[in-house]
């Protein structure tokens, strides 16, 4: 009886200490470039023609994220209408680690909705199920939303796909040449001119709530800030100090700009305005140039750029009363056009890198610069309210470009071309 | 000198004295008064009759009367004393008798009950022994199982131990740490290949996540262990380790584990 406890007990104790013996291996990168997924054709059961290809729209979105691998639809061996007609043995067979399956119908009162559902492959799990309903011609936008979402539950963070980006364009020759300013959607849809002038027209800033842009236009002849409401179109003229009004930025609560004012002695600094008073503080008083204000998220500093060190190079200061700016940016002779990221822990510049000016993300402390984009001339960054991207201009060889990097520099791409300058992006905040 | 003269003349001496004293012991035998036997007078029985003779007769007769009297109660004292006897004697066979008849009735029932509990006995043992023959039947047929089990465990257990050992003097070879560090590049390229990791998110990650695999590589299980990932950074791990099935094999068998512990910790990138 002892006997087989024992033996029963060293049967017991054996594969814990096999289990002992385990491997242990480290993975210190993914390597994988994208995700494979299948955004399988939403089924359509009413007569006629679906009014919108939502599948197609998001397929497209994820595909130009850069993160994702869409499986064309002529290579599915089937086309499920429900997560629980997935097969996962055949979509594993795909190599597909996700399938987006789902139907859009039309409700009674003239809407649509979309039923949509989203299965890991690897564990089966359904990772979202969601009904929207939406008007026919919110169907685009719609689609978008339920890119964000597969986004957010595969990435961790909300998509930017129902984002908007302003820029400037300027075309025609130097004698007579003409302003545009334009927003678009992020995937290049919708473009529409906000304003247009025989003058120059620079640095469009969102305000936070994404309905209003503020910019700097000479078309009175002198330069002034204006504030646009976009769905309206009115425009209310904030600041038309003598000398430079420029690089305007809003604060996060949207009731202040900061901006750049030469105002009497002709030396730039960065001032904040109050747009419901007019009360203007000056932030900055240094015999240098002090521009391009960006608002920390927090909303209690400001960093911007200044050349008092020599070469233009980028500095933080407070609000409160007697704070003094601290340099942030020593790498390089040239760091200068901060935008702070939406959690505020990065901070993308211009940078000076072997001869050509790239975008970089340095850390808000200021250590820790990585050069994302590989351009000669890249300019004017601008970071996605996900933080997940950065929007940026690239010149080659005499022609514009609008660029997106991936904020850790993995995914680049071009997203338009034009013949004349595309200068300045801005990306929206989230537009609820 | 003058000693050893002397010496021959001591025994000589001695023997002269003995002599002496014998002769003079022989005369003084000889003459020696001897004690003549002396006469023994014996007294004469002889009566006279006279009045005190006819006054002992009167008194002998008396006396005999006495004695008859004495003899007669003698007698009946005897036959009492035999009638007393006779009747002890009885009772003494009686009792013996009845004893005896107690004895053996006694003995009758002994022996009956003796017979009976003998032919109890008899059956019992026969249960006994049947039983006892079925006991042992069974206790060899379990001890046959039982030493059959313990020496299948037994000879397992000694393949395992044998393989073990082996696979323990292999293990600490030098040979065989480079087979293994090898065979966890290879895991770690495999499992780095397949993993798309979710940009931004990832910024100091430890996630450990335990693999079970079979020989073959064929990934049949996994859990978690420590993890400081989100849902979706989890669902990559679950998702490029699904992907990895099947791990690759071992540059050497013994290298093979069940279980691969697999250590999510991205290094921060730079360009």
């Amino acid at each position: 009886m002892i006997l087989r406890a024992l033996i029963v007990l060293i049967a017991l104790t054996l594969p814990a200490s096999q289990a002992g013996a385990q491997l242990t291996v480290q993975i210190l990168r993914g390597m994988a470039e994208s995700v494979p997924i299948a955004i399988v054709p939403l089924a359509w059961d009413a007569p006629g023609e679906m009014p919108w290809d939502v599948s197609a729209t998001i397929h497209a979105d994820l595909e130009r994220s850069g993160r994702f691998r869409p499986l064309a639809r002529t290579q599915m061996l089937e086309l499920p209408r429900a997560a629980s007609e997935v097969d996962a043995a055949d979509w594993r067979m795909l190599k597909v680690d996700y399938v987006l399956v789902g139907r859009l119908s039309p409700l009674p009162d003239g809407r649509y909705e979309v039923r949509y559902e989203l299965v890991s492959i690897a564990n089966g799990q359904r990772l979202l199920g969601t009904a929207m309903p939406a008007d026919r011609n919110a169907l685009k936008l719609a689609s978008h939303r339920i890119s964000d979402a597969i986004y957010e539950k595969i990435l961790g963070v909300r998509g930017a796909f129902a984002t908007r980006i302003a820029y400037v364009a300027a075309d025609g020759p130097t004698t007579k040449r003409s302003y545009r300013l334009i927003v678009t959607d992020v995937d290049g849809a919708n473009e529409r001119v906000v304003f247009a002038s025989p003058e120059p027209i620079m640095s469009p800033a969102w305000s936070p709530d994404g309905r209003s842009l503020a910019y700097v236009s000479f078309h009175s002849g002198l330069a002034a800030i204006y504030v646009q409401t976009l769905r309206t179109g009115e425009q209310v003229r904030v600041s038309a100090k003598s000398g430079i009004n420029g690089a305007p930025s809003f604060s996060p609560d949207g009731k202040q700009l900061a901006l750049t004012l030469s105002r009497k002695d002709g030396n730039a600094d960065v001032y904040v305005l109050t747009l419901a008073t007019q009360e203007l503080r000056r932030l900055t008083e240094d015999e240098a140039i002090d521009t391009e204000p960006a608002w920390a998220p927090d909303g209690r500093s400001i960093y911007f750029t200044s050349d008092r060190a020599g070469g233009p190079q980028v500095y933080n200061v407070g609000l409160g009363t007697g704070d003094r700016a601290r340099r942030i940016t020593f790498d390089g002779s040239y760091n200068a056009r901060p935008r702070v990221s939406p959690d505020g822990r990065q901070i993308a510049v211009v940078t000076l890198d072997r001869g050509a000016y790239r975008i970089a993300a340095i850390d808000a402390n200021g250590g820790g610069m990585r050069v994302l984009s590989g351009g000669q001339l890249d300019e004017s960054p601008s970071i996605a309210p996900n933080g997940a991207d950065i929007i940026y201009t690239t010149r080659d060889r005499g022609r514009d470009a609008l660029a997106i990097v991936s904020s850790d520099g993995r995914i680049q791409q071009r997203i338009s071309a034009s013949a004349g300058e595309v200068r300045e992006p801005a990306w929206s905040p989230y537009l609820n | 000198m003058k000693a050893g003269m002397r010496a021959p003349i001591a025994p000589i001496g001695w023997s002269i004295a003995l002599h002496a004293v014998l002769a003079g012991l022989l005369y003084l035998g000889l003459t020696l008064p001897r004690q003549e036997p002396q006469e023994i007078l014996l007294p004469i029985d002889a009566f006279v009759v006279d009045d005190a003779v006819l006054e002992a007769a009167g008194q002998k007769r008396r006396d005999d009367e006495r004695v008859a009297v004495k003899e007669k109660r003698r007698e009946e004292a005897l036959a009492e004393e035999r009638r007393l006897d006779e009747e002890r004697v009885q009772k003494r066979d009686e009792e013996k008798r009845q004893a005896e008849q107690q004895r053996v009735e006694a003995e009758q029932a002994t022996d009956k009950k003796a017979k009976a509990e003998a032919e109890a006995k008899l059956k019992a043992d026969a249960d006994a022994k049947r039983k006892a023959e079925q006991e042992v039947k069974t206790k060899v047929a379990a001890d046959k199982k039982r030493a059959d089990q313990e020496a299948k465990l037994r000879q397992e257990r000694e393949a395992d131990l044998r393989a073990r050992l082996v696979d323990e003097e292999t293990r600490t070879s030098a040979g065989y740490q480079g087979l293994k560090a090898s065979y966890v590049r290879a895991i770690q390229a495999h499992v780095e290949q397949r993993w798309f990791e979710p940009p931004g998110v990832t910024q100091g990650l430890s996630c450990t996540i335990f693999v079970m695999q079979i020989p073959g590589g064929e990934v049949v299980g996994m859990r978690f262990g420590s993890c400081n990932g989100g849902a979706a950074v989890r669902q990559s791990i679950e998702t490029a380790v699904r992907n990895a099935s099947p791990l690759p094999a071992p540059p050497e068998p013994a290298l093979f584990e069940r279980e691969v512990e697999l250590i999510f910790t991205p290094k921060e990138r730079r360009r």
